[in-house]
């Protein structure tokens, strides 16, 4: 009954305490510790079947168990992005929705009445499936076991359970403090567009359909991209035997080329704020993105100085931030660096409200410290030790190994990884861990996110930067209301409950759409306005500088504009009636690109004027989405969705001044980004209130400021104002 | 330093309950097995030991169990028994301190200064200029004992030495502390671990105490689910300290003392009401006297009276509804008798069949069927299982679906388990997966020293770890359709809704 593997002669039982008997010990000082027996485990074997399965066996006859689990190269970093959410629901409906030859809750009742499991999943850059079985029913459930990850069923029934747990996960996203910030400062660190933080919408959920799954299933599950481990109560030569019997004949898939993406390198820098007022403290993420791989040489320095900052209670994080200060129950952050690609350094904790910029003073007091004041020789002793004492613990059971030995085998890793990782740390200096702190850690580039109430804080947090409040409405699916792309039999109409509570819900939000127009002017001026023209100075903030040009717009919804500006690169007209656009220039004149006409054409649409005045059609859709902050005076978020479009809305409750609004638009690179507009400045114009002064930023970086110098609220408009001209 | 929520505790205790299994020819041969590599060793101070000796890499884990959880607390000192968890890794008189002798001179005058600005605050009519004076007061000698203090010694000697998984954890009815060593640094853990005890040093309290405020905040007050458990609790029991939330009130912890936790932890932590298993690559006839040496030193003392106080029979229907800005949860609770009932494996078979796996009912019917409710769970063991305590469902609704929908779904479920029997099939199911988990069960050395002294303590013998199995087995379908239809009456339920603040108002009260 060797638990943990051969051993052997070394089995010496118990260390005796080398501390004479009779010694009365006063201080930890005064005990002396014999040399701990040396153990290894065996390696687990290893072999690669005619079809380029990999296998990997550990014995383990402790217990009558046998476990087996696989690993495939896919993941969800590999999606489209219209694709979003595949390669989850494949992973989870390779198991939950059956196989060839066993109906879903057949296949439940078979596994559950042998006490046996078998689960599936997908993350960002592997596949995995697992199977735990009594040794007696192993063959038997092997065969299932090869079914579920050769010939799944993908049962449609079971993915539309799959798809509301999904939504009710959504659904319930902005429940919790904590959660918000992990996700939000993820989307800060790697992008909310990326496949590393692309949140899941529910319109992602619906558009995914039953041939997706085949078909992610069908490219990426082969033999000759999978590795199989088989651990428990059977010799090496049985378990290999079995694998080949129920594996052996799965056929190599076609030639394809995996690679994962790789996470942009810099973060957005910044303070960020999300307004939860429902909770008793700030959530608090402060960090940046980092550089390090965990095949880096700087890896071992970096696992020291992590060690000092924030390995568990000795730690700099813990000592100063709870200790010494009570400031919260938890904190942690380390410079992160995963097998394959960068990650983040970050460091989290929470606090009440009424010590938020403290704790935040604190955490970054911190990182700076640990660049300017680094581990000291006892304290990287003190980190060294803590690890290489505790190595045993590593690799302590056959589990671990064979665990460890799947993971090294999937990321290309050589075999000895621990052998080196223990060398690495040996070696690792004063000088070393000074050097990666300064490296790794850049407090210049300090993403701050906090999440809670505004109230009640000890400074604002104005006093870090310039605060942009992140809006975590919950996009609705693009048609509103509609049901899920193919609900099950029985199934209940899933919008009807939510309709039933937004209708409620949105009678608040509904009565600040009303103050806004009184604020506005009132129904009368804002409906009357046909006719807009405005002359402004725009300051374009692009990588290469600020870019200045004047501006005469004139618009008469919903689809006429005529935009005269000069630029430094000359002047320049853009004339859009209906579905024609031109762009006049010094090189002539062409045709406006589709994407911009539309592009254009929704900004006028979406100004506050133009969007209010269509609040009584029937699809204006209002929600409340929550409470937001623009400078220092507290909004009122509302969503409005119309004609396909959906905006979010901050109003001042106070005064019903419209201070800013988030909408979908074109980030720099051209790709999708939230702009945020805010509005200042506010004149009335023939008794139309007008915004002088807008700001535009997305993700927190400014885009676009303008001032506005002379305003006409229906002007005379030119007959052929908006005339487009033929293209030359 | 972790203590359990209450939720957590609750799918624990089910989950504990239900991995006391045995196997087909297993139960009586694991015993055997286990019988003769464990030795029990009592001390003549009454501290308990069970020695599990296994082999494998020269590492071990242990568990102590301290008998005493928030159930022990009175109004005006709850969060006590968590609070001294967190005091029990302050260090002692010869670790964590540059002069002991000058500290503890410095601790008697922090604490005098605080009880002063505490009788201050307390008065009728307080003097405001005077409470802030003696506030300021209290805040020097606080200031003053901290210059002693060398911060988190006690954690950073064990992390040095190679300890893994150093922490604690209290709930309603115990506080247990756990970690693991390579077996060469076994004589540090006797050492500390019997020093701890021996002379805490009730260091950096006050600050230690606004660190468990932070917990509270954390995980009951910021927590939509964690402030419908605390108000389901103080709602379904009418007497039983169960009503009391183990992390305190919040009330309660900006007032306590240090004074309040020495005389808890003299009252509580007497050998006799401890028990400590320990796992791994060790001999007990090694071990044994290393033991006696260090723990041998604890005095003695009285094993603490035993709570009078039982919960009466429930004699009305009670309904609570919170309303939140989170999406709704629906848990309905019952009494049932505490774990040591003969009845117990029964409830377990319900809990089984109603709410564990793709197989359970609750399952097939709210979440796969009728596609309500995302999730479904049920157990016993809320807040604790020692004392009579409560059995809850939980029903988490699909988005867009009232709570109501998933209470009609729900109770119809178990309605149905007091009018048919259940099938072969399912008994079966239930026995076959009690036997298979207590085999699974058997695999970390820290997880076996937990669950050691967990039995050992709540039923006075670490067999019933395997031979509860058997009582499992016994269960019979008359039995479940018995012990359901006493358990499930309207008189015997309490609802807890959590409802979306902006759904509209539903009337409150699941009769109908």
């Amino acid at each position: 009954m060797i638990r943990r593997g051969v051993w052997g002669l070394l089995a010496l039982g118990l260390v005796l305490p080398a501390t004479p008997a009779g010694a009365q010990v006063e201080t930890v000082d005064q005990l002396k510790y014999p040399a701990l027996p040396a153990f290894s485990l065996p390696k687990p074997t290893r072999t690669v079947l005619p079809n380029g399965l990999v296998v990997l066996v550990m014995e383990d006859h402790e217990l009558p168990l046998v476990s087996v689990s696989a690993r495939f190269r896919t993941g969800s970093l590999l999606e489209a992005a219209d694709k979003h959410g595949v390669a989850g629901l494949t992973g989870s409906q390779m198991r939950a929705g059956g196989t060839t030859a066993l109906a879903p809750d057949a296949l439940d009742r078979y596994l559950e009445g042998r006490a046996a499991s078998i689960e599936t999943s997908i993350g960002d850059d592997v596949g995995s499936a697992g199977m735990s079985v009594l040794k007696q029913d192993f063959a038997e459930v092997l065969q299932v076991f090869s079914d579920v990850i050769r010939q799944p069923r993908f049962d449609a029934g079971r993915l539309e359970v799959a798809r509301r747990g999904i939504e009710a996960s959504i659904s319930r996203q902005n429940d919790d403090a904590g959660g918000i910030a992990s996700r939000e400062f993820r989307e800060l660190m790697y992008g909310d567009d990326s496949p590393f933080a692309r949140p899941l919408t529910y319109a992602d959920v619906q558009g995914i359909t039953r041939d997706d799954l085949v078909a992610w299933h069908a490219k990426y599950i082969h033999p000759d991209r999978t590795i199989i481990a088989v651990h428990g109560d059977i010799t090496k030569a049985d378990a290999l035997a079995a694998v080949t019997k129920v594996f052996g004949a799965w056929p190599r898939g076609p030639k394809l080329a995996i690679t994962f993406p790789e996470p942009r390198t810099a973060s957005m820098p910044g303070v960020f704020e999300v307004v939860k007022s429902d909770v008793a403290q700030s959530s608090i993420r402060v960090g940046h993105m980092g550089s390090l791989k965990s095949t880096h040489p700087d890896y071992y320095p970096v696992a020291v100085l992590n060690e000092v900052l924030s390995g568990g209670f000795t730690s700099r994080l813990f000592g100063t931030v709870r200790t010494k200060k009570g400031l919260a129950y938890s904190v942690g952050g380390a410079v992160g660096s995963g097998y394959t690609r960068i990650a983040p350094f970050s460091m989290s904790t929470s606090t009440k409200t009424s010590t938020t910029a403290e704790t935040v003073e604190t955490l970054i007091a911190e990182a700076k410290r640990i660049i300017s004041e680094p581990p000291t020789e006892e304290e990287i002793t003190r980190a060294k030790q803590s690890i290489l004492n505790s190595f045993v613990f590593n690799s302590a059971t056959t589990e671990q190994v064979l665990g460890q030995q799947v993971t090294y085998e999937y990321y290309g890793l050589p075999t000895d990884w621990l052998e080196r990782y223990r060398a690495g740390i040996e070696k690792v200096t004063v000088a070393d861990t000074a050097r990666v702190a300064k490296q790794y850690i850049r407090p210049d580039q300090f993403t701050i996110l906090v999440v809670g109430p505004t109230e009640g804080r000890d400074k604002p947090l104005s006093t870090f930067g310039t605060v942009k409040t992140l809006d975590i409405a919950i996009p609705e699916p693009a048609s509103a209301g509609a049901p899920a792309a193919t609900p099950g039999p029985g199934a209940a109409p899933p919008a009807a409950g939510a309709a039933k509570v937004d209708a409620a819900a949105s009678d608040a939000a509904r009565a600040l759409i009303d103050k806004a127009v009184a604020t506005l002017g009132g129904a009368a001026i804002v409906d009357g306005v046909k006719a807009y023209r405005e002359e402004s100075s725009v300051v374009l903030v692009a990588p290469q500088g600020e870019i200045e040009l004047q501006s005469t717009m004139l618009v008469a919804p919903p689809d006429k504009l005529r935009q005269e500006m000069v630029t430094p690169g000359g002047p320049m007209t853009i004339t859009i009636a209906a579905t024609t656009g031109a762009m006049q220039s010094a090189q002539g004149s062409m045709p406006l690109p589709e994407t911009q006409r539309t592009q254009l054409l929704k900004q006028v649409q979406r100004s506050p004027v133009f969007l209010l005045q269509r609040r009584s059609q029937p699809g204006f859709k209002v929600t409340p989405a929550g409470d937001g902050k623009v400078g220092d005076t507290a909004v009122t978020l509302v969503r409005i969705e119309i004609e396909g479009d959906a905006v979010t809305l901050g109003i001042d409750p106070a005064t019903g001044q419209i201070r800013s609004m988030l909408a979908r638009g074109t980030g720099p690179s051209g790709a999708p980004a939230d702009v945020l507009s805010e509005f200042a400045d506010f004149k009335p114009e023939s008794g139309l209130l007008v915004a002088h002064s807008r700001t535009a930023s997305i993700g927190g970086t400014a885009a676009q400021k303008v001032t506005v110098k002379k305003v006409e609220v229906n002007p005379t408009v030119a007959a052929d104002a908006f005339a487009v001209p033929a293209a030359k | 330093m972790l203590f359990s929520q209450p939720f957590r505790q609750a799918a624990c205790a089910a989950v504990a309950a239900l991995v006391l299994a045995s196997a087909r020819p297993a139960s009586a041969q694991d015993l055997a097995s286990f019988e003769k590599r464990l030795t029990v060793h009592r001390l003549a101070n009454g501290y308990t030991f069970l020695i599990l000796e296994r082999e494998g890499a020269p590492v071990f884990s242990f568990a102590t169990r301290v008998d005493v959880g928030s159930a022990q607390e009175v109004p005006g000192i709850t969060g006590l028994a968590h609070m001294f968890e967190h005091m029990a890794f302050k260090g002692t008189p010869r670790l964590g301190t540059k002069d002991y002798t000058k500290e503890k001179v410095a601790i008697e005058e922090l604490e005098a200064a605080y009880q002063a600005y505490e009788a201050a605050r307390a008065a009728v009519t307080p003097d405001q200029a005077e409470v802030d004076r003696l506030h300021k007061a209290f805040k020097e000698k606080e200031a003053a004992a901290d210059a002693f203090v060398i911060p988190n010694a006690f954690d950073e000697v064990l992390s040095r030495e190679g300890g893994v998984g150093l922490n604690a954890s209290t709930n309603a009815e115990a506080t247990t502390y756990y970690y693991s060593l390579p077996t060469n640094k076994f004589e540090l853990f006797a050492y500390l671990e019997s020093e701890r005890f021996i002379h805490p040093v009730y260091r950096e309290f006050y600050k230690e105490r606004d660190v468990v405020m932070e917990e509270r905040r954390m995980r009951t007050d910021s927590q939509p689910v964690g402030r419908l458990i605390e108000r389901l609790l103080a709602t379904a029991f009418l007497a039983h300290p169960y009503k009391q939330p183990t992390v305190g009130y919040m009330s309660d912890l900006q007032r306590f003392t240090l004074t309040d936790a020495e005389r808890f932890f003299r009252e509580y932590y007497v050998p006799a009401n401890m028990v400590t298993a320990i796992v791994g690559n060790v001999k007990a006839a090694e071990i044994i006297p290393v033991l006696e040496k260090y723990f041998g030193r604890l005095p003695k003392g009285e094993k603490p009276t035993p709570l009078r106080t039982t919960e009466p029979p429930q004699t009305a229907e009670l309904a609570i509804t919170l309303r939140e800005r989170a999406q709704p949860y629906y848990f309905e609770a019952y009494h049932k008798p505490a774990a040591t009932h003969p009845d117990e494996p029964v409830y377990d078979a319900i809990a089984e069949i109603l709410g564990r796996g793709r197989t359970s009912r609750l399952y097939t019917s709210l979440v796969e069927k009728q596609k309500i409710a995302v999730a479904a769970q049920v157990g016993g063991g809320l807040p604790g299982v020692k004392y009579p305590h409560l059995f809850i469902a939980i029903g988490v609704p699909a988005r867009g679906v009232s709570n109501d929908k998933v209470a009609e779904a729900l109770r119809a479920e178990l309605a149905r388990m007091t009018t048919e029997d259940v099938t072969d099939e399912e008994l079966t199911r239930f026995k076959t997966r009690a036997k298979a988990d207590l085999i699974r069960s058997l695999d970390s050395d820290s997880g076996l020293a937990s669950q050691l002294v967990t039995y050992q303590t709540l039923l006075g013998d670490w067999r019933a770890l395997f031979t509860y199995v058997d009582k499992m087995e016994a269960v019979t379908k008359a039995d479940i359709r018995r012990v359901a239809t006493e358990m499930f009456k309207a008189s015997n339920r309490t609802v807890a809704r959590l409802e979306n603040e902006t759904a509209p108002a539903q009337p409150t009260g699941g009769t109908r």
